[in-house]
């Protein structure tokens, strides 16, 4: 299937090791490389997580937030010969095994991005407010780069090591999903997107309307600036 | 009409130390916008009846102009100081970045 291709994963975590812990032994076994950036845990993943040659961590001394985890973890595989990198949140919400579907538009060369969206299908479990987030966001992304997709701020995407290379992630926070939208288009690069399974977990925290403000300008200033 | 003549005076004054501390530091673009609205307030205010939609807008005395001026300062000044910490924090993730790298590469 892989035609030997090497698959890199990275996943980006924030006091999230336990549900790490879990999720790496649920990748498929073609996974040749994880990365796991841990951007600034309190208690560090590397002493819960199991180290194998398999798994790397990275850890940002402070809390730099998910786009920086992120750009971290794609610039470490690409210092390997990986031909695939897939980014996949670290909080536990995608199956891990849903990973071989998200990379076939890659092996057959149909896209260069390939988006895991939770909005192909039904998606009246998905909490209200996470909702009308997405769908605010999505807008606000069609608005600026004139380009968008059902689930602009999926974290569950697969990169081609060309599109991963061309790609630039500028934003520390919340706001880098819809930025690389924007590349995709500026690269004119082709996305394709896929129905992937998502859990929703009960967490505290989440965006609130400072950080709504705070995506809106990063995104502006990046619009601009780029 | 004795305020209006302050005003203006005051606003010629404002006015003086733009262009003087220009002739010192050089022109940047910023600076030519901020004296053209500036130089555009200045006749508004000293003209208060040349335009109907002045006097519809309230735009008479020269009050208004300061106020206009400094919410313009102060929406620039945010802007600028948001550009200048958004930069720092790029260096300051760069910084952290390479540092996890180098320790990666180093374990």
């Amino acid at each position: 299937m892989l035609s030997g291709k090497r698959v890199v994963v990275v996943i980006p975590v924030y006091n999230e090791g336990v549900v790490v812990q879990a999720l790496i032994p649920a990748l498929p076994g073609f996974v040749d490389k994880v990365f796991v950036v841990d951007d600034g845990s309190d208690v560090k993943v590397s002493l819960t997580l199991q180290k194998t040659k398999k798994v790397t961590v990275l850890r940002h001394i402070i809390n730099r937030g998910a786009g920086a985890a992120t750009a971290t973890g794609i610039v470490a595989a690409l210092s390997t010969p990986a031909d695939i990198i897939v980014t996949l949140d670290g909080d536990g919400q995608h199956d891990p095994t849903d990973v071989d579907e998200l990379i076939a538009p890659l092996l057959n060369g149909a896209a260069d991005v390939v988006v895991g969206s939770r909005f192909l299908a039904d998606y009246a479990s998905m909490p209200y407010l996470k909702r009308l987030g997405n769908h605010v966001l999505n807008t606000v992304t069609l608005l600026l780069y004139g380009f968008s997709c059902s689930d602009t701020q999926s974290g569950f995407k697969a990169f081609s090591r060309n599109a991963a290379q061309a790609i630039t992630i500028s934003i520390d926070r919340y706001g880098f999903c819809s930025e690389i939208i924007g590349e995709i288009k500026r690269h004119n690069l082709r996305l394709s997107e896929v129905l992937v399974s998502t859990r929703y977990i009960n967490k505290s925290g989440g965006t609130n309307i400072f950080d709504g403000i705070e995506i809106f300008l990063d995104l502006v200033v990046e619009r601009f600036r780029k | 009409m004795i305020a209006q003549i302050i005003g203006v005076l005051v606003l010629f004054t404002a006015l003086g130390t733009i262009l003087y501390y220009t002739r010192i530091y050089g022109v940047d673009r910023l600076i030519l916008v901020f004296t053209l609205i500036f130089l555009t307030l200045l006749i508004l205010v000293s003209f208060p009846y040349l335009f109907r939609q002045q006097i519809q807008m309230g735009f008479i005395r020269p009050l208004d102009a300061f106020l206009t001026l400094t919410a313009i300062a102060a929406l620039l000044m945010s802007l600028a100081l948001y550009l200048r910490l958004r930069k720092t924090e790029q260096d300051l993730t760069r910084v952290i970045r390479s540092i996890a790298l180098n320790e990666s590469r180093k374990s």
